[in-house]
């Protein structure tokens, strides 16, 4: 298909999705996504004869994460770490090993897609979580502040597995643990200096000063053989606070990304899934589901029910949910060819699953107390 | 045998006269015509009855998001005070001085969690607030806060 023609077609879609979404009152992710899967399966728009499409795919995922780790209040997560780094850690841990061990010993996966299949179904959704906390109440309590921090450590752990789980040692990756280290050290006072002075400027440059570096992690990562999302979301976490003063350009880059950039990433998703294998793997990915929310009650249930106490039922479903770093980690074990079509296709139908099914469990059937 | 239903009847003229002592009424706000006519009927009712009245509006949030950015829209809160600017001026034009709130979450959590605060003896709400797909997907507002509710629900059509 021509370049312009499946550009038209998918920006049709884009728009479409994007007002059903705001009819339905989901995720315009998770809409975008069944988009691209009819576009794939019923048009026969394919991202593989469109390298625009894959790039700009790619570009969206980066800048998805890097916006996910400026979402993380460094200040609450001081306070609480070592509850949420228990709760965080378990809750990808547990989930992780047994979906790796259920890929590699009972369905004969490879070890690498095993692997990949782990990550993937381990992600906990920060964005799902924080909502219901809002919704509930407890979003500025300390609990609230508590259960996204462990979600972000589950995220954190999600970006290290994906970067460092399948890296091909070479010279490359030390110039990207020293890219990394330098920023770490230099970005936010250097960041937060640069918007200081170029905030509100016309041109924007301190949003091209931000994607810049964005671009040059992502670039640093793969050349190193890894994935940009463990330098991104790192240098997300760290700008966090320089973000917080200075949220118009922060608003800015996320209009850019959510207008221009992610639906491109959740589209292409869809585009790769296979309803024929969807389909033929219902089962699978039943049992997968059951896997990754059983899994998930086992690691997150007890911590939660010592450090919360109450509703920890309510916190362990909606840690359950998954999205954005299922879907991603999904679409780079694709690109990477860790996984074939057939296995993403069923990883991408369990994501969002886990994005929808626990929560409306949650708020049907184990809503906090005052409010039943 | 037909004492005791008359019985029963004068019971239920007892009840309805408790019904009668309302101190307190809620009434949701969205902007839409059902809405509206509830506004109008809570404030009737209120003015009647000489009760305080209490205008809510909640802010919906987007569900399954991949951002906690894109969960919240600041312009949705700005078409929120509107609405309840709008409610105000239903109310005061029916004769009530009106007390506003807005909240953010699902809509039905947020009208039963201010209620079990604020304890109001009679919630008044509109007969659809949100769109019949959203109703299949998340369930019907009028339906939900009259099943949980702890006092007596009026639904508006």
């Amino acid at each position: 298909m021509i370049d312009a023609i499946t550009l038209l077609i998918l920006l049709v879609l884009i728009v479409v999705a994007s007002l059903f979404s705001l009819k339905i009152g989901i995720s315009v992710a998770i809409v975008e996504i069944i988009m691209g899967v009819i576009a794939g399966n019923f048009i026969n728009v394919t991202s593989s004869d469109h390298e625009w499409l894959v790039f700009l795919a790619g570009l969206g995922s980066v800048v998805l994460v890097f916006l996910a780790g400026t979402e993380i209040d460094p200040d609450a997560m001081k306070r609480t770490w070592k509850a949420s780094l228990s709760i965080g850690i378990l809750s990808f841990l547990v989930p992780f090993l047994s979906v790796l061990g259920f890929c590699y010993y009972i369905l004969g996966w490879s070890y690498n897609a095993s692997l990949l299949a782990g990550i993937a179904l381990s992600t906990t959704s920060v964005a799902v979580v924080y909502v219901v906390l809002i919704e509930t109440g407890s979003s500025k309590t300390e609990t609230g502040k508590l259960i996204l921090s462990a979600c972000f450590i589950t995220d954190l752990a999600t970006a290290i597995s994906l970067s460092i789980l399948f890296i091909q040692p070479n010279i490359y990756m030390i110039i990207m643990i020293i890219g990394l280290a330098i920023s770490i050290i230099i970005l936010p006072s250097l960041l937060s200096y640069l918007f200081e002075k170029l905030e509100g400027r016309s041109g924007e440059p301190g949003i091209k000063v931000t994607l810049l570096i964005i671009v040059l992690l992502g670039v640093l990562a793969e050349i190193a053989g890894s994935h940009a999302v463990l330098p991104v979301y790192i240098l997300g976490l760290l700008l966090a606070r320089v973000f917080h003063n200075h949220k118009e350009t922060l608003i800015k880059i996320r209009l850019i990304a959510l207008a221009f950039l992610t639906p491109f990433f959740f589209i292409n998703a869809g585009l790769n899934v296979s309803l024929v294998a969807v389909v033929a793997g219902i089962g699978m990915i039943m049992i997968f589901f059951v896997i990754k929310v059983g899994t998930k009650f086992v690691g997150v249930l007890p911590s939660s029910r010592k450090f919360v106490g109450r509703d920890a039922v309510y916190i362990s479903l909606l840690m359950s949910t998954g999205l954005t770093f299922g879907t991603i980690s999904s679409q780079y074990g694709l690109t990477a060819g860790i996984i074939d079509q057939g296995q993403f296709s069923i990883l991408v139908a369990t994501v969002i699953l886990t994005a929808i099914i626990p929560t409306i469990i949650a708020q049907k059937w184990f809503r906090p107390k005052e409010i039943k | 045998m037909v004492q005791t239903e008359r019985n029963k009847v004068k019971m239920v003229i007892i009840i309805k006269r408790k019904m009668l002592q309302v101190k307190k009424v809620l009434v949701s706000a969205d902007g839409s015509k059902q809405s509206i006519r509830a506004i109008k009927l809570a404030s009737q009712i209120a003015k009647g009855l000489n009760a305080e009245i209490m205008i809510i509006h909640v802010v919906e949030l987007r569900e399954f998001p991949t951002l906690m950015a894109e969960a919240e829209n600041g312009l949705e809160e700005e078409k929120g005070q509107m609405i309840l600017g709008e409610a105000v001026r239903i109310a005061n034009f029916e004769g009530v001085e009106a007390k506003v709130v807005l909240k953010k979450g699902h809509i039905v959590d947020q009208i039963l969690r201010f209620a079990s605060v604020y304890k109001p003896d009679l919630i008044v709400l509109g007969s659809t607030g949100t769109s019949k797909i959203r109703g299949l997907l998340l369930g019907n507002v009028a339906h939900a806060i009259s099943q949980y509710a702890k006092c007596t629900v009026m639904i508006a059509r």
